[in-house]
């Protein structure tokens, strides 16, 4: 265990009838102000769980900015959710995002006046849920629920962690070892390979060009807060770009380099750079059963 | 029997209660300790995650590879257990002050993940900079003496970080390597950057840790805990005061039940003692001597019965009676306990032993020294002293009572013997009784008694009269009604023969003008109606004066009810007897105090009276003190020429008897000669 400091990602028991019906909701644009954004709208399948702009676009076109849309893969193995960690769940989140105006626009009355008018829903509810009336928390529990099958099972670095020693070629496996040896493990650890504590951005920097965002200042109040954010997965990293929580980092390369600058306060050589970004792309994994459904 | 009813209901719906109130206490007791297990058991939960938390935290400092997830993780599940604690409402409403404790706990605990988050910020970094500091050592162009200042300051970060103590940083002067900053080295630079960093973060991380490690959420929750148990001891203590006032309430119960058990008890044994005894001499009763006798093989009773006890009771008065009965209990019960042998009154004054094991002489030399010990005690009563005979019947089969019963009647008629013990011989009388009964009932049924005529004779042999005599017909036989007499008195049915014999002669006297007859009556047939019926017809067909009824003096009783017959009848001309007359001891005075107009002297002394001259005298006085009083005589028996004339001699008025004219069914062949 402490050898790795990282760990396979297995999957996570999720009640299916839930799931399918989260699934539903998840990718239904009327649960927005403009009937126009969906959960999916910010955080595609197509786009790695993500979105590849550097803010995406919510209700009513306005750009939600400043923060980068982190993917939804995985997201059940964060111990918090958002950039700052202010959801605890992921029910929390969904509900968060659904009244964030900038995202859904919605408040719980809207949304369960809209969701109730929806026969379809009226019927899955009663029976799923054994309920006549469809709560603001019935619906963020049965997107959570969804969100659990959203595990990416056996990335190759999965499978080589599990044994299979030629699931990594050479380079992968240096780069592997970089990412222990320059102390990117010591963050970005665990199942997901972070989402497991908050660090602050740019230890080795004065001063940081990019604005703050939503950081963990908000949530703490604690001037010592200020930049500080939620490790991010490094899990299907590849499909993510772009990074940061700015959204301002284009490539894993770019990403790696400025992480050696600002956190671990050196420069990373550029072939170190190679391996490591190849080591990284071994950790996207199998799209999730539910999305082949 | 209301009462008892009422009782009962009452002792069942506290029976419902006690039962409902130990449901209802246990279903409570259950609930109480289930939520209050959930209660600690989850504070225990929450008690070792926190001390896990600890240990991961110290874990994550110590490794340079550590899996945060454990650390995280571990937050979430005291979340979700605090979560789980503040939903019971349970909890927040029994437990108030363990309930606020533990609010102040999870609000130490959010400070706590707070600054554990902030020690990681901290924390990691720092292990980075180790992993540079050791790691880029070997990319160094510098001269010895630097590489010793840098070796021997990487020793010291190695031993502080290892032995977290900050000791081994005091001496470090970052000035010294302020010239690695100015290296062309990019290595060189980056080493100091860490190095910077390391010291800047070395305190801080320290100071977190060290933070973490005491803070009081260990603390809190021994509060909680505290607290929490006690109101559980306080609450037991209720417990036990509900299950002392429920055992108590139950305890009364029982001994409500108990008392009720026992009540009933007594009154069994006073029921069954009621069931076994005779209340008057405290002796077990008939009943108990069924059951004693029942199942028992050769054994043999005895039943003692006070002679002519009746008369005690008849000229004393029963209370007398019963205070000679208890003593005689009293005295049979002394003497028969030296052989543990029990006393049984079966009858008014019947005692029953019952002999088990012992053989017949045994018994009866027993029962011998019985009789005596009792006859020697004189019971006094009011001053007046009482003694007692005994006779006693022994029985050695089924059924005891009844055969020692026969064998007492048959020994009470002989004066001489005390003990009788039965025999078959003894029952074949009572079965000869019984087919007797049988047979004169038949005769009755089927009018098997007929009508006999006598005749009465004058000196001159003429015919007077007749009298009418009975016989039964069995079958075609005709046979004497003697033997049948005394049971058909015994039976109550001798009223028929009169009935039979009064019918007859109201038929003969309206047939035969000129003849006269002569009835026998008992006193028991004056109290019957039919007897005076049949009467009130003779006298209304103006037949009675031709009839004489003949009356047994032996048998006059109550000489009043004789008296008034003899008044009424006498005025419609009819004529009375006296029948054998001088067999007992006659009283001559009360006889001639009657009515009558004939004394028939009775043929026992008429008989041998013409061999025997003391008859002849007794006779003649009869006839004597007969003609005195002006009463003509009879002479019955007259069965020889001798007989006949010795009576002529005396002067007797009429004759009777075989001699003269036997009975016959009809008045037609009467012996002339």
């Amino acid at each position: 265990m402490y050898a790795n400091g990282v760990d396979v990602l297995t999957p996570v028991k999720y009640d299916k009838q839930k799931a399918k019906l989260g699934k539903l909701l998840y990718f239904d644009t009327r649960l927005s102000a403009d009937k126009k954004v969906s959960c999916a709208s910010c955080h595609s399948f197509e786009e790695g769980g993500a979105n590849h702009k550097q803010f995406s676009i919510g209700v009513f076109k306005r750009v939600d900015s400043p923060m980068n849309s982190p993917t939804v893969y995985n997201a059940v193995f964060n111990c918090w959710q958002f950039w700052n960690g202010r959801a605890k769940t992921l029910a929390e989140q969904a509900g968060m995002a659904i009244m964030d105006e900038k995202e859904m626009g919605m408040n719980p009355k809207k949304l369960e006046k809209v969701v109730n008018s929806i026969s379809e829903y009226k019927l899955m509810f009663k029976e799923i849920y054994n309920t006549d009336y469809i709560s603001f928390a019935n619906v963020c529990d049965a997107i959570a629920e969804f969100e659990k099958a959203l595990v990416t099972l056996n990335s190759r670095f999965d499978r080589y962690l599990k044994g299979d020693k030629e699931a990594l070629n050479s380079q992968e496996k240096r780069g592997y070892v970089l990412f222990k040896s320059y102390g990117c493990i010591t963050c970005h650890n665990g199942k997901n390979f972070g989402g497991n504590s908050f660090q602050k951005l740019g230890i080795f920097a004065q001063y940081i060009k990019v604005p703050r965002g939503r950081d963990r200042y908000e949530v703490t109040h604690n001037p010592a807060d200020k930049y500080v954010y939620k490790v991010p997965t490094l899990r299907n990293i590849a499909l993510t770009a772009p990074y940061f929580h700015y959204g301002n980092v284009k490539t894993l390369e770019e990403a790696v380099l400025l992480m050696g600058k600002l956190n671990l306060g050196i420069k990373i050589p550029k072939k170190d750079i190679k391996d490591i970004v190849a080591f990284l792309k071994t950790l996207t994994g199998e799209t999730p059963e539910i999305l082949k459904e | 029997m209301k009462k008892v009813n009422f009782k009962i209901v009452i002792i069942c719906l506290i029976g419902i209660f006690a039962l409902v109130s130990i449901s209802v206490f246990s279903f409570y007791a259950k609930k109480y300790f289930v939520k209050s297990n959930e209660i600690l058991h989850t504070l225990s939960d929450i008690q070792e995650l926190d001390n896990k938390l600890n240990y991961e935290i110290l874990s994550s400092s110590m490794y340079l590879y550590y899996d945060t997830d454990l650390i995280a993780f571990t937050i979430r599940r005291i979340h979700e257990d605090i979560k789980f604690l503040k939903g019971l409402d349970f909890f927040q409403n029994h437990y108030k002050k363990a309930y606020e404790e533990f609010l102040k706990f999870e609000s130490d605990f959010n400070k706590k993940e707070e600054l554990i988050f902030e020690y990681l910020r901290y924390s990691f970094p720092l292990k980075n900079s180790l992993i540079y500091l050791s790691n880029s050592l070997k990319h160094f162009s510098l001269s010895n003496k630097d590489t010793k200042k840098v070796l021997s300051i990487l020793s010291n970060i190695f031993l502080a970080k290892s032995s977290i103590d900050m000791d081994f940083l005091k001496n470090i002067d970052l000035d010294k390597f302020k010239f690695l900053m100015n290296s062309n080295n990019f290595y060189e630079k980056a080493f100091y950057k860490n190095l910077e960093i390391f010291l800047k973060y070395f305190p801080v991380y320290k100071k977190y840790l060290n933070k973490i490690l005491s803070f009081p959420t260990e603390k809190d929750l021994k509060l909680v805990d505290r607290s929490l148990m006690d109101q559980i001891n306080k609450d037991l203590k209720f417990f036990d005061f509900l299950s002392l006032l429920l055992s108590m309430f139950i305890s009364f119960l029982i001994f409500s039940i108990s008392f009720a058990v026992i009540k009933l008890e007594n009154y069994i044994k006073e029921l069954s003692y009621v069931l076994t005894h005779d209340i008057l001499t405290g002796l077990y009763n008939r009943y108990k001597f069924n059951q004693d006798v029942k199942d028992k093989q050769d054994i043999a009773v005895a039943v003692f019965n006070i002679d002519k006890f009746k008369n005690i009771n008849d000229y004393f008065g029963n209370k007398v009676g019963d205070l000679v009965l208890e003593h005689i209990g009293i005295y049979m019960k002394d003497f028969f306990k030296k052989y543990n042998i029990k006393v049984y009154r079966v009858g008014a004054d019947d005692f029953a032993v019952i002999f088990e094991d012992w053989n017949k002489n045994e018994i009866l030399e027993l029962v011998n020294k019985a009789i005596e010990f009792i006859e020697s005690q004189t019971i006094i009563i009011d001053d007046t002293p009482f003694n007692v005979s005994l006779s006693v019947g022994v029985s050695f089969e089924r059924p005891y009572l009844e055969k020692a019963d026969i064998a007492l009647k048959k020994i009470k008629k002989n004066i001489l013997e005390k003990v009788g013990v039965y025999t078959k011989e003894m029952n074949k009388e009572i079965e000869e009784n019984i087919k007797r009964t049988k047979e004169i009932k038949e005769i009755i049924d089927n009018n098997g008694i007929v009508s006999y005529f006598q005749p009465i004779f004058n000196k001159d042999r003429e015919i007077e009269k007749y009298e009418v005599l009975c016989r039964v017909k069995i079958g075609s036989q005709i046979k004497s009604i003697y033997p049948y007499l005394r049971l058909l008195k015994e039976i109550r049915l001798y009223h028929k023969v009169t009935e039979k014999v009064l019918k007859d002669s109201l038929e003969i006297l309206l047939k035969y003008p000129d003849i006269n007859l002569s009835v026998n009556i008992s006193i028991e047939d004056l109290m019957n109606e039919n007897f005076r019926f049949l009467v009130e017809e003779l006298a209304k067909k103006e037949v009675i004066d031709r009839i004489t009824f003949e009356i047994l003096e032996s048998e006059i009783t109550n000489y009043e009810i004789v008296k008034d017959f003899i008044q009424k009848y006498k005025r419609y001309g009819a004529s009375f007897a006296i029948d054998d007359f001088g067999s007992g001891y006659s009283n001559f005075q009360r006889v001639l105090s009657m009515d009558i107009d004939i004394l028939k002297i009775d043929g026992s002394l008429i008989k041998n009276i013409h061999e025997d001259q003391i008859l002849k005298e007794v006779v003649e006085s009869i006839v004597d003190l007969a003609k005195k009083a002006n009463k003509k005589t009879v002479a019955e028996f007259v069965h020889n020429k001798e007989v006949f004339e010795v009576c002529k001699e005396i002067g007797i008025d009429y004759f009777q008897g075989f001699y003269l004219g036997e009975p016959q069914p009809s008045l037609i062949n009467v012996k002339k000669s």
